[in-house]
Formats: C-alpha cells, structure tokens, sequence
C-alpha cells in the first residue's frame, strides 16, 4: 500500500481513529488503576503482589456471579456491595497473609503471594464453576456523538477512573492517611519512629488495594465477559504501566498506564495487527526495563 | 559428626541406592498410564535441576521457565517433524536452544534484579507463548505440532510408555544429576552462593557477577530446553496453550516445596507436584487448591520446603532419643 492510501484510508476511518483513542485511554486509565492498586501494597510492605490480577477477576465473579445473577440485585447496588466485599476480603488478606509475608526473603514472598492468588482462582472457580459468562445489559451499547459511534463502556470507565483517580489524589495529599502513606513508601523504619503505625498502614493499604481491584473487575466486564482468565493480561499490563512510569510511584503508574494505553492504541491505529496488541506492551517493558528502569519519573521509592 | 545413618553413607553408597531405586522402579508400574507420569516426574525434575541454579543458588527468581521448555519443545519437534531429522539432533539442537537463551536473558539479568527480573522473564515468557501461538505458518498456531517422533536406539523405536524410553530418561536424569552435583560442590557452586548471599563481597573476592548470572540462567535454560525436547517426544503432541505462566509458577513450586538449592529437594519436588493430581484425586475438584493453600503455609513456615520439615523431625526425634540414651547420645 504507498502512502498516499493509507493516508486517505485513515482520513476516511476517522471514527475508527477516535474509536481506538477512546478505547485507548479507557484501557490505559485501567492500567493506571491496576498500577496504583498494586503499588499501594509494595510502598507500605515491600511485597510485590503477584497475582493481583485474581483479585481482579474475584470482584467481577463477586459482582457478576453473586450480586447481580444469584441474588438479582440491581447494578448500582451489586457493584458498591461487591466493592465493600472486597474491602473487607483486604483486611483479611493484609492481617493473615501479607504481613507475615513481608518478613521473609524475596523468593518465599513473592511465591507465596503467588500461591495465595491461586487460592483465590480455584475457589472462584469451585464456587461458580469454569464456564464463562456475563452480565447482560451491563454498559452495553453505544452512545452517539454524530458521525462517530462510541462503546458506552469506554466512557464509563473514563469518567469512573477519572474521579476515582482524582479521589485517590486528593487522599494522598490532603489527608492524614496519605501523609502517613507517603511517608511510609518513602521511609518506613523512620515513619514507624515517628509515631505511625506501620502495620495499620499495610492494612489501610490492602483493603484500598482491593477496593480499587474490586471497581477493576466491575468496570472491564463489558470488555472481557467474566471469565477465569479475564483479567491475566490487564493484571501484566498494569505491571508494565508501573515499571514504565517509575516503578514505587503513584504518579508514575498514573503516566505508566497512559503510555501503555496510548502505545496500544497507536500501534493498532498505525495498522498493526491487532493479535499482536499485547507483545507491543511486552516488548516496551523490556526495552524500558533494559534502558530506562527506573521508568519515567524515576522516583526512587520503596526499595524492592 | 554423623546425625543419621544416610550420612553414615558415603555420597557413592547413596548414589547407589538411587540407582537401584530408580532402575528397579520399572518393576512396580502396572500401567503405561502410570509410566508416562513416571516419566512426566523426570522430565520436570530436569528442569526444576536447572531452575536450582538460577533461582536456588544464585537467588534470582526465574519465572519464565515456561518459555525455555517450550522453546526447547518446539525446536526439537520442528526440526523432527518438519525437517525429519532424528529427534537424537532435536535434543542436541534444543541444547544449542538453551545455550542461545541463556544469553539471551543473561544480559538483562546483568542490568535488574528482584521483582525487575521476575517481570522480565515473565514477558519473556509471554512473549514466547503469543509468538508461537500467532506465527502459524511456521507454529502451525494453537492446533500445535502433532505426531512428534520417538527415539530410535539401534533401529529399536523407544514407545512412548516402553520401559526403554524410561532407562534412556532415567539415563539423562542421572547425567544431569551428576553435573549437577560437579558443579554445586565445585567453585562455580560456591560462586553462586555467594552471590545469592552478598554481591558485593562476592565480587570484592574476585568473583564476575556477570559471568555466574549469565552462566546460571545459561544452565537453567539448557536443562529446560532439553527437558522440553524430550516433553514433546513424550507427549507426542505440544501446543502453545500449555506453556502458560501457571506452568512456569508450578516449576517455582516445585523447586520451593522440594528444598531450594538441593539436588534431593529438586526431585523431591518434582516428584510431588506431578504426582499431586494423582494422590489428590479423592479431593476431586478441590485439589490445587488444597495445594496451593499447602505452598502458602509452607512458605510462611516451613521456607525450606520438604527439607526443613525433614530436619524439624529429624532433631526432634534425636532429642527424644537423647533423652533415653542418657549421656550415651545416640541418634538415628
């Protein structure tokens, strides 16, 4: 194809080129949340949570399978009770699992948080079974803005991570929790000198981790149906958005995820074959982690 | 001083016991269903072997081991199926695989450590695991690579479940095994302990970190690919849907549940979490997760794997037979 073709081939596609922009930025602003909701958890432990990805999957199974089919609630409230849920599930994990974790050498960490997500997928499966399924008329459909048609979906999951975004911000920094938050990521043996409790702050962090994996799950069903696996991609994006914003830093995995999503989008808009959408993210993280891995803002935060 | 009678034993005595072991096993599998997990069983203990050097003894968790057994399987079954050569140059081709591998992620291994590592191999991983699922015309895709021959001996054709098949594993089990052993008591063994325990010091005493981490990945990755290569001779049949990141999770399992930086421990986990769909058949459904929540707790409690719970009952029976003895201490 010479040039000149596809440049007429896109100018005809602008809807598709605003369509991948869109999606783009929605799926991008997932990662950011994936990157936050994991990096929440290593700046007050140290642990790098593997599997973060199934406590993803487990708030949509939560939602899906339990609220919205079984007990025939409404959306809205479905999705904030299998949020709390999920909250709660954090305060277990943190006070059982992480903190002893946080203790050990690397190596038993980070396999036993492997572990325990498996835990989580074989009860998730046991209790809904393995064939996958989804729930009707949950953002389906598309909204039109003239000539251009765009996935009700995408704009939800916009607006919903902008706010959600702009409410963790505001935590960070205008609260006593995200004070001491901050100080923990950036110091925790002279935060915890300092009157803070360390442990309390590995709990709060948890259970936002997973109020924040919770929405995640909530938010990408129209996407990817509910399913075991729904999440494994979006789980290893979300590590790639944190090592390319900066590996340990909220704001990084806020500019981590956007790059990812813009990445994707680009590629795909650029022609590319969209089976391949997933090892252009893969490729990036090896060159970022080749190059550059300290990522973007390159903040040096909990030691890892 | 000698705490139990296996140590009573020389190191050649043990060697041999296990040799009779492993050769007059044959005599107790009734089924070519049970011999094709007994070979399953050495086949995974080659790579958790390999995976020891990486991850036991130098330290650096290494979850792409997926990628490198697959890579293994697809080069010995490509060049058999395709190219029809005998699969005798599939393995020593998927040696070759490994040594190619290892460099290749030796050198990003040089530049991160800890959980930059894992997602490294990770992606190498995936990675590996998309392209040999989207490059059909040479992968054949998802449908995989089917009717993968078996070795020849002397014109005798070594069956999938024959007893030949198993002496001829069993037989580069031991090799590997052997190497295995040279290399942990040797320098090089002692060299990547040291490493694993403290870089600096290590390199202070004249050690090149980046020679042990390439030369460990390089060993993890050649004992993979050659475990790979006789997987799909065992199986027949390899498909890129296998090689998941789950299964690169299951190798780590292994080599934690069995005793990380042993050869026993290696094949001792091997050995139970390939049998562990077997044994745990009456939990039916529930099985991995039983054994999941087994690998968590033994995690937080029992690091050292099967190792350490073996130790923790060993000294607590030599104290009770202490107790008895008297100042005669004896100890079993």
């Amino acid at each position: 194809m010479d040039p000149g073709q596809k440049y007429v081939r896109r100018h005809n596609n602008l809807e598709t080129l605003i369509q991948l922009a869109i999606s783009g930025l929605a799926m991008g602003l997932i990662y950011c949340l994936v990157a936050i909701e994991f990096t929440l958890i290593l700046n007050t432990s140290g642990l790098m949570n593997f599997g973060h990805d199934k406590y993803i999957m487990f708030g949509a199974f939560l939602f899906g399978g339990t609220f919205v089919i079984r007990l025939g609630w409404d959306f809205l409230p479905s999705a904030v009770a299998s949020v709390l849920l999920m909250g709660v599930v954090g305060i277990f994990i943190a006070v059982i699992v992480f903190s002893p974790l946080q203790k050990l050498p690397r190596v038993y960490a980070m396999t036993g948080t492997m572990a325990l997500s498996m835990i989580l997928q074989e009860a998730t499966r046991l209790t809904y079974g393995a064939r996958s399924f989804t729930v009707l008329g949950f953002l389906s459909g598309t909204i039109n803005f003239g000539f251009v048609s765009i996935q009700r979906v995408y704009l939800f999951i916009i607006i919903v991570t902008t706010i959600l975004l702009i409410f963790q911000n505001l935590l960070m920094m205008k609260t006593k929790l995200g004070r001491s938050f901050r100080a923990v990521a950036q110091d925790k043996e002279t935060s915890s000198l300092m009157g803070i409790n360390v442990n309390t702050m590995l709990i709060a962090s948890a259970t936002m981790s997973l109020l924040i994996c919770g929405i995640i799950g909530v938010l990408i069903i129209p996407v990817t149906g509910i399913t075991l696996g729904m999440s494994n991609m979006i789980g290893s994006k979300g590590y790639i958005a944190g090592v390319v914003g900066g590996m340990g830093s909220l704001n990084g995995a806020i500019i981590g995820g956007l790059v990812v999503g813009l990445t994707e989008a680009l590629f795909l808009a650029f022609g590319g074959n969209p089976v391949y959408k997933d090892v252009v993210s893969f490729v990036l993280v090896v060159l970022f982690l080749l190059l550059k891995p300290d990522g973007i803002l390159s903040e040096k935060k909990a030691a890892i | 001083m000698k705490e139990n009678i296996l140590q009573f034993m020389s190191a050649r005595w043990k060697a041999l016991l296990g040799l009779g072991f492993l050769i007059l096993l044959p005599l107790f599998i009734d089924s070519s269903y049970h011999q094709i997990i007994l070979n399953k069983i050495i086949i995974h203990s080659i790579v958790v072997l390999g995976l020891n050097f990486i991850t036991g003894l130098v330290g650096q968790l290494n979850t792409g081991t997926a990628g490198m057994y697959a890579l293994g399987a697809y080069t010995s079954a490509l060049l058999t199926t395709r190219l029809g050569v005998s699969p005798w140059i599939g393995l020593i081709a998927s040696v070759f695989m490994g040594i190619l591998i290892g460099y290749l992620l030796g050198y990003p291994s040089l530049r991160v450590s800890g959980v930059y590592l894992v997602l490294t191999t990770l992606s190498f991983a995936e990675v590996v695991r998309m392209l040999l699922t989207n490059m059909i015309p040479i992968t054949g895709g998802a449908l995989g690579i089917t009717s993968i021959p078996e070795f020849t001996i002397f014109g005798v054709k070594l069956g999938r479940s024959s007893v030949g098949f198993y002496f001829m594993l069993a037989a580069i089990l031991v090799l590997f095994i052997l190497i295995s052993n040279r290399l942990i008591n040797s320098k090089w063994g002692r060299a990547f302990k040291a490493v694993r325990d403290n870089p600096e010091s290590a390199e202070t005493a004249g050690i090149q970190i980046s020679t042990i981490k390439i030369g460990a990945f390089t060993l993890a990755s050649v004992f993979g690919c050659v475990a790979g290569a006789l997987y799909g001779t065992l199986m027949g049949f390899i498909s890129p849907v296998e090689f998941t990141s789950l299964m690169s999770v299951r190798f780590i399992m292994m080599l934690m549940v069995g005793g990380i930086g042993t050869i026993g421990g290696s094949i001792a986990g091997a050995t139970l979490v390939t049998l562990l769909p077997e044994l745990l058949r009456f939990m039916g459904e529930s099985y991995w997760l039983f054994f999941s929540l087994i690998v968590l707790l033994s995690a937080i409690f029992a690091p050292n794997g099967l190792y350490s719970l073996y130790t923790f009952f060993r000294n607590q029976a030599n104290k009770y037979i202490s107790k008895l003895g008297g100042k005669a201490s004896g100890s079993i």
